[in-house]
């Protein structure tokens, strides 16, 4: 397949380019009350090809993998590039940075690869789970359970040097129970997603254990109380973390935004957080393997290095592509990324963490008078003035250094840097927990994110029966 | 972890594509959408399938972006692609692939065959029966054909000067301008063929607003329309511009639980989408839904009524027929308050033993599922101002950013863009905002409706005012 990129490079005689051919294979199955509701295969394959002509981006694509149809997306790449270029006033995009290519096959470590487990094996997987959770507790109306995988092939060629073979696969197990009572119901959704093999997802817990804490956690929550809201001292758990760290911050330093004026913009240099607080956002998988953000290579074909956005406190970083680094005189580090052949590689996070620090969990409660454990991360937002919000399924009370019982989840806001200058506590245990969930950015990236216990202060929302 | 530089190779190497395959089906370039779909279920049916259904879409894309506040480039896009359903006895498989190779469409056909012998059965498995399709008008403008990525780019450039002229104090993050026009077909071993065109032309602006160091919360102006000559970028410039600039220096509120008027876009995030969703039948059939047991029943205040129809000419929602193949239709959801009707696809509906509603959606890459179509909930009868009277003093929720758990209705969130009401007068933009609440309590707790219906894409709804509202502030020093 490179030789076939490079033919149609070759054949081409102008503008800088990109040429990246992605083959992407996704199976996904899922069970829900105890039959299969869907099981099904799925073939994304082409090639997406970048130009860069003064000073503007053109992007075409193609499924067709035939040298007549590549040379055709060039030449559609081409002229969008040079029609952009034609209406572009002022400042010129900056052309893409140079990169020491260490060109090669990437592969992604894993466990077990995944075309070692037949089809019917993974149904026999998934069908086991879901009916875990179904049989855990009398209280569970409903249970589902799917699996999926993301089976990559990519191959970058382009004009400046770059010949890049990588492959990647990314599976994932979810399992939800619906618990039901007098007319309420509650759900409770767990899940891993690693990059690796078959085996890298169960390295921390059973699909059976998973489900029974979605069962036993929708149960819980029907008698659950609303949290009462307002500033509080928080101790957040590391799937939180990884919430925080990507939506607060990682965001708001991606160059791209950046450049359009986020909240990070002017700060490098600066004191930004806790001197407790380093804060990192890496390709590889550090402190504990298969990472789900884990990218060895990025889309632009540029090693993903890790970076460190926080030191001890301090703005250190942005994160990189060719454009911005070139912009910014520095070095791309590898935070481009598309999701399949047909998008545009953009700035995104890889596996985005806080360093583990000295204090164990149970010290950190003590010194709680009156706060909250927060755990279970849903979803979040970031936004251009700092303000983030994110989403957690499961809140503890603490009162005078003692946690209570579950109370149903809420929603935390704040400014980004004030919540990391707040942070008084950084555990010493870490864990990777965000590796089965999705960022959007115009397009879907598979990122991770993680750390150690933290204590900080951040608002909660208070529940409609506080 | 260290790069691992190797000679590996994938088990299942991407291959160069073939012209011709005497093992397969052959000679499918010269064949239209439809004709290549009903060639490939006679071919699934040939290589083991029960029945089979085959899912043809295929789309021109030219676009433009906009970065930083200036034009970043210009794309174009040709996609193709075929989703396989297949039955082998009454157990499913399904397999898509987005190339016209004849490798490649054999590969799905026998993949879809693989899974459904290897999952197990379902007597609700079927496929759609052939039946009245009714053309709909307005949904394919015909000269897009004609456009080339210059249109897109010269729209983008327009929509970007209209939004600096409004007030240079906007910032544009990122921003497209996007021209897409297309066909699907649906053929399916029962017989059904239908095939339609289709066009539209999007555009949106993202952003906030930077004064000195001030630098507002983000916020978005967007549209979508299927005719060049309904195209305004300009508006959605200057509503962007508007719209960011008024969330300059957000001040913190108070607290309290109560009335707030949610703008249509919210009311749209929060209890449509939850409400919507518990009405799909599928939902209802798992046990997943509130509603499960309350239709004839009053489940929101009276005034409300909210209506699915995929007929309307002209809009975004509308198609001649689901991803079954079934026509659409006027469905009257909830009415009055009452809820009226779940809605189903062929598989929902055999399983409820109850008839199909043409609300199948999904795309070639995915199995269908239930969805809906346009939505327009009615208008009620109080202008901005009246509804703003009726307010008092309060909280506008303009964008909500949280978390909605659709089983339960417990939704909570910050309220973005949004604004103080004092006295029934619109004041500053608030911050560290949080709203709170449960969506099918709340439903019973509306206090007006707004006669003002806005249209965010395929959905037409107007602000809604809701008592039992718990908001939340960040500061200990809440001010009015």
């Amino acid at each position: 397949m490179l030789d076939l990129l490079e033919s149609a490079l070759s054949a081409s005689h102008g503008p800088w380019l990109e040429l990246r051919l992605h083959d992407r294979r996704t199976r996904s199955i899922t069970v829900e009350d105890g039959r299969t509701e869907s099981a099904r295969a799925v073939r994304h394959c082409g090639v997406g090809v970048r130009a860069f002509v003064d000073g503007a981006w053109g992007f075409a694509s193609t499924s067709v993998l035939s040298l007549p149809a590549i040379e055709r997306a060039i030449a559609a790449a081409t002229a969008a590039a040079k029609a952009a270029a034609k209406r572009k006033k002022g400042k010129k995009t900056a052309q893409p940075a140079a990169v020491p290519w260490q060109n090669g096959s990437y592969v992604s470590p894993g466990l077990e690869p995944l075309h070692s487990r037949s089809l019917g094996d993974k149904i026999e997987l998934v069908m086991q789970t879901a009916n875990a959770a179904r049989d855990a507790h009398s209280r569970i109306t409903s249970a589902s359970a799917t699996y999926s995988e993301l089976v990559d092939e990519k191959f970058i060629v382009t004009s400046d040097g770059a010949r890049i073979h990588i492959l990647d696969d990314k599976p994932e197990l979810r399992v939800s129970a619906v618990a039901g009572l007098d007319g309420e119901l509650q759900t409770c959704t767990e899940a891993a997603g690693k990059t690796g093999g078959f085996g890298d997802l169960f390295m921390r817990r059973t699909a059976v254990q998973m489900a029974e804490k979605a069962a036993q956690t929708a149960t819980d929550l029907l008698k659950a109380p609303y949290v009462d809201g307002g500033r509080r001292q928080v101790i957040l758990a590391p799937d939180v973390v990884g919430l925080l760290v990507h939506e607060a911050i990682g965001h708001t330093v991606e160059a791209d935004f950046v450049l359009a004026g986020s909240a990070a913009a002017g700060k490098i240099g600066k004191k930004v957080a806790s001197t407790l607080v380093t804060l990192c956002d890496s390709g590889h998988s550090e402190y504990e393997s298969g990472a789900g953000g884990l990218v060895l290579v990025d889309d632009e074909g540029v090693p993903a290095r890790k970076v460190t956005i926080i030191e001890r406190g301090v703005l250190r970083s942005y994160l990189h592509n060719r454009e911005t680094a070139q912009h910014f005189g520095v070095e791309p580090t590898g935070n481009a990324r598309a999701f399949e052949y047909d998008n545009e590689p953009l700035i995104r996070m890889r596996n985005t963490y806080i360093e583990p620090g000295i204090t164990p969990l149970p010290a950190m409660i003590e010194g709680v008078q009156d706060g909250w454990l927060l755990a279970g991360a849903k979803n979040g937002q970031a936004d251009a003035n700092a303000e983030f919000m994110f989403v957690v399924g499961e809140a503890f009370p603490i009162k005078n250094g003692k946690l209570g019982p579950l109370h149903r989840g809420t929603t935390i806001t704040g400014d980004a840097f004030d919540v990391l200058r707040s942070v008084d506590a950084v555990g010493d245990a870490f864990s990777w927990d965000l590796g089965s969930g999705y960022c959007g950015k115009g397009q879907p990236a598979k990122v991770d994110a993680g750390g150690p216990h933290i204590r900080c202060t951040a608002t909660l929302a208070g529940g409609s029966k506080s | 972890m260290t790069t691992t530089v190797s000679s590996s190779t994938s088990s299942t190497p991407t291959r160069v594509d073939t012209k011709t395959d005497a093992e397969s089906v052959g000679g499918l370039a010269a064949l239209d959408l439809l004709d290549v779909c009903e060639a490939l279920v006679r071919r699934a049916q040939k290589r083991g399938a029960t029945q089979a259904e085959v899912y043809g879409e295929r789309v021109t894309a030219l676009s433009s972006s906009l970065e930083q506040g200036a034009l970043k480039g210009a794309q174009s896009a040709e996609h193709e692609a075929f989703g396989v359903r297949v039955f082998v006895g009454n157990r499913l498989g399904y397999a898509s692939v987005n190339r016209r190779d004849p490798r490649a469409l054999d590969e799905a056909i026998d993949d879809a065959i693989a899974i459904a012998k290897a999952a197990d059965g379902d007597d609700g498995n079927d496929l759609a029966d052939p039946g009245p399709v009714r053309p709909i008008g307005g949904l394919d403008d015909a000269s897009l054909r004609d456009c080339s990525v210059d249109d897109a780019v010269d729209l983008a450039v327009k929509m970007l000067a209209a939004s600096k002229k409004q007030d240079k104090r906007a910032s544009v993050d990122s921003g497209s301008v996007g021209i897409s026009f297309g066909e699907t077909a649906i053929a399916n071993s029962r017989g059904l063929r239908v095939s339609d065109h289709d066009s539209a032309v999007q555009w949106g602006l993202f952003g906030m607003a930077i004064d000195g160091k001030q630098v507002s919360s983000f916020d978005h102006a967007y549209d979508a329309v299927r005719f060049m000559k309904d195209v305004d970028v300009e508006v959605s410039g200057r509503l962007f511009a508007e719209r960011v600039v008024a969330l300059l220096r957000p001040k913190t509120t108070k607290a309290y639980t109560g009335p707030v008027i949610f703008s249509a876009e919210a009311f749209d995030e929060i209890f449509l989408a939850t409400l919507l969703g518990a009405v799909d039948g599928d939902t209802v059939l798992k046990g997943r839904s509130r509603l499960a047991e309350r239709r004839g029943q009053q489940i929101a205040s009276k005034g409300l009524t909210i209506v699915d129809d995929g007929t309307l000419p002209g809009w975004i929602g509308s198609a001649t027929f689901d991803r079954e193949g079934r026509g659409h239709r006027r469905t009257v959801i909830v009415g009055d308050g009452m809820l009226h009707r779940f809605l189903y696809d062929v598989r929902a509906a055999r399983r409820a033993n109850t008839i199909p509603t043409g609300h199948a959606q999904g795309s070639a890459r995915s199995l269908p599922s239930i969805g809906t179509t346009n939505i327009i909930v009615g208008a009620g009868s109080l202008n901005e101002t009246q509804l703003f009277a009726a307010l008092g003093d309060g909280l506008f929720v303009n964008r909500f950013s949280g978390n909605v758990d659709d089983v339960s209705g417990d939704f909570s969130g910050v309220a973005k863009g949004s604004f103080a009401v004092k006295g029934g007068k619109r004041r500053g933009a608030v911050k560290e905002t949080l709203v709170a609440g449960n969506v099918f309590e709340l439903l019973n707790k509306i206090i007006a409706i707004g006669s003002v219906q806005h249209r965010n894409m395929s959905t037409l709804c107007p602000d809604v005012l809701i008592d039992g509202v718990n908001v939340t502030v960040g500061a200990d020093d809440a001010a009015d």
